[in-house]
């Protein structure tokens, strides 16, 4: 990657045997689209996002469904929910691990891949996409479509 | 001179037989994707001289792939406008939401839209709306999932579209939608009044759901799931167009392919009308890019591998062989057919097995009377292949299809808790089809 996205400040994290709430707090705290999840060596496992959190308020059958890319359930707008309802589900998952969670098989970028790859993949996904060391996957930073596009803005003149 | 041709027909015959059951064995084994091995299985038959190309192509029954293809395109516009979770969801709630009275109308539902459309189809509509429904109740959903498997089975025998194996079996003898809807409806009634009140017997202590979760379900608004109104019309108006033309295809003297073909272009048609060229271009891939063309491609391959079988007379020398062992006894031989199928039918996939019977048992007719008196023959096959489907988790599509449902989640169905279930009701079916077979028919 030609172009240095990491900032100087140290990106937010969550290792996998943290419990959900912890995440649905820093997320919603600090308004993030997605965390990356670390083991304790701080090798990248995956991701935690909103999609992924809101996601796990839907039905199994709807789950599975969204998984498989399958259209048999078109609309879910027969169903009736109340934001207690669905208050009481969310917070039946927080105790449940961030690792188990964890989408699992993201694309990442490296320090050497091209900026167009990353475009491509923030373009492709849902949530950022991290920037892992090549040879460890060790976790680097997490790098936004907005931080792309702000780290090139800062070079447009120069 | 006699004797060379005679070896090298002799051969041949051996080399077909080689080929067809290696076939069989991997489409059995399911290591590799069986729409491969069959087409595989037909190349070589061409290749190695059994068949040359024209034979092969004449062996293929395009009524049976196009009734399939029409009926799946229908099938796919159709559910887009929600219809099936209506159903579904109007269903539930007839009966209060109450969890037996969920299995009593999931059941019916299911066997009603199997036996107008194909099983995996139909478990691919019902199971997501049947899990949608159990998890609001928190019920375990697997005497539900069950219920579906058997009842996809069991309801897919009563027309001449409902299985894979009676279009197979009504296309190559010219039966029509009334002979099977006359033949094999009374006794799929029958045995679904008595399979459905022993599956709410055998769970019913599974079946509790308090009253809080049963009004959530009562919430459900089943005509929010009518996700396109104009749609819907226009899927109805066609499927009551086809239907009708199944039923008066005598009158017509139109075959079923030509019907759900028509039926399919039709919808195309009124679900494209006044679009632009893009937007039809679109729509009409995205309607073809969900034919299950595996299923197609399969039926190809099969078709020709048991036409490389007839060529070299394997089928023939079966049906001696066949003919020998119940000294052509009508009613020895449509019971063994009947209880041979259900049982071959529980562990191997019905549809290679029904294209091999077919030829089978027009082989046998000149010796047992002729077409019209080997009915009851072709009536015992389709008994016994459709509801052997239920002996066991590999013995239909359907199975394997809901099986994927359950793992992915968390509800697994596993092969020996299927058979345990399955094997049993399975025998039961078919001891009420062999009773009904030898007073109608013997």
């Amino acid at each position: 990657m030609k172009i240095k996205i990491c900032g100087g400040k140290p990106a937010d994290t969550l290792y996998e045997n943290a419990p959900l709430h912890k995440a649905v707090s820093i997320i919603t705290s600090k308004r993030l689209a997605a965390l990356p999840v670390i083991n304790e060596q701080g090798v990248f496992v995956g991701i935690i996002g909103v999609n992924g959190l809101l996601e796990m308020l839907l039905p199994k059958a709807v789950r599975s469904a969204l998984a498989q890319n399958d259209d048999t359930i078109p609309s879910l707008s027969f169903m009736d929910d109340n934001m207690d309802e669905l208050r009481v589900r969310l917070a039946s998952l927080s105790d449940v691990t961030v690792g188990k969670l964890a989408k699992r098989d993201v694309p990442v970028i490296y320090p050497d891949s091209p900026v167009m790859e990353a475009v491509l993949l923030l373009l492709r996904g849902e949530d950022d996409v991290a920037l892992v060391e090549r040879e460890t996957r060790k976790f680097m930073c997490m790098v936004s479509a907005l931080d792309l596009l702000h780290t090139l803005n800062e070079g447009v003149g120069k | 001179m006699n004797h060379v041709t005679s070896a090298a027909s002799n051969s041949m015959l051996w080399l077909a037989v080689g080929l067809f059951v290696a076939t069989y064995a991997a489409i059995i084994s399911e290591k590799v994707n069986r729409a491969i091995v069959a087409l595989l299985g037909a190349g070589l038959m061409i290749v190695c001289g059994v068949l040359n190309q024209q034979a092969a192509i004449d062996g293929i029954d395009f009524n049976t792939l196009g009734l399939l293809a029409g009926m799946m395109i229908i099938v796919n516009v159709t559910k887009r406008s929600g219809l099936f979770q209506y159903v579904a969801i109007w269903a539930a709630k007839r009966v209060k939401a109450h969890p037996i009275g969920i299995m009593l109308m999931m059941s019916l539902v299911t066997a009603l839209f199997s036996a107008l459309l194909d099983n995996v189809t139909t478990v691919l509509l019902m199971v997501p709306v049947i899990l949608l429904i159990t998890e609001e109740l928190k019920l375990s959903p697997y005497p539900y999932l069950l219920a579906a498997i058997f009842m996809s089975n069991i309801g897919g025998t009563a027309t001449l579209i409902g299985d894979p194996p009676n279009i197979m079996i009504g296309s190559a003898v010219g039966l029509g939608f009334n002979d099977f809807l006359l033949n094999l409806a009374p006794i799929i009634v029958v045995i679904m009044l008595v399979t459905v009140p022993l599956m709410a017997l055998i769970w019913r202590k599974q079946m509790v759901a308090t009253p809080e979760d049963r009004a959530r379900v009562m919430a459900f608004n089943e005509r929010e799931a009518i996700t396109d109104v104009r749609l819907l019309r226009q899927s109805l108006f066609v499927l009551f167009l086809v239907m009708t033309a199944f039923i008066l295809h005598g009158m017509l003297h139109l075959e079923p392919a030509t019907v759900a073909m028509l039926g399919a272009a039709l919808l195309l048609l009124l679900d494209n009308f006044k679009l632009d060229a893009e937007a039809q271009s679109h729509k009409v891939h995205h309607a073809f890019a969900e034919i299950e063309w595996i299923t197609l491609f399969f039926f190809v391959g099969l078709f020709i591998a048991v036409r490389g079988l007839e060529q070299v007379g394997a089928i023939d020398h079966l049906a001696q062989w066949m003919l020998q062992i119940t000294k052509g006894d009508m009613t020895i031989t449509a019971l063994t057919i009947l209880w041979g199928s259900a049982i071959a039918s529980a562990f191997v996939d019905n549809i290679p097995f029904v294209a091999t019977m077919i030829p089978l048992v027009k082989s046998m007719a000149p010796a047992m009377g002729g077409e019209a008196a080997i009915m009851p023959l072709w009536w015992s096959l389709a008994l016994g292949a459709c509801l052997g489907g239920n002996g066991s988790l590999v013995g239909a599509s359907a199975n394997l299809v809901v099986a994927g449902f359950a793992e992915r989640t968390g509800s697994p169905i596993r092969f020996i808790g299927f058979l345990k279930v399955g094997f049993p009701l399975m025998l039961l079916t078919v001891a009420i089809a062999h009773v009904y077979i030898y007073l109608r028919y013997l």
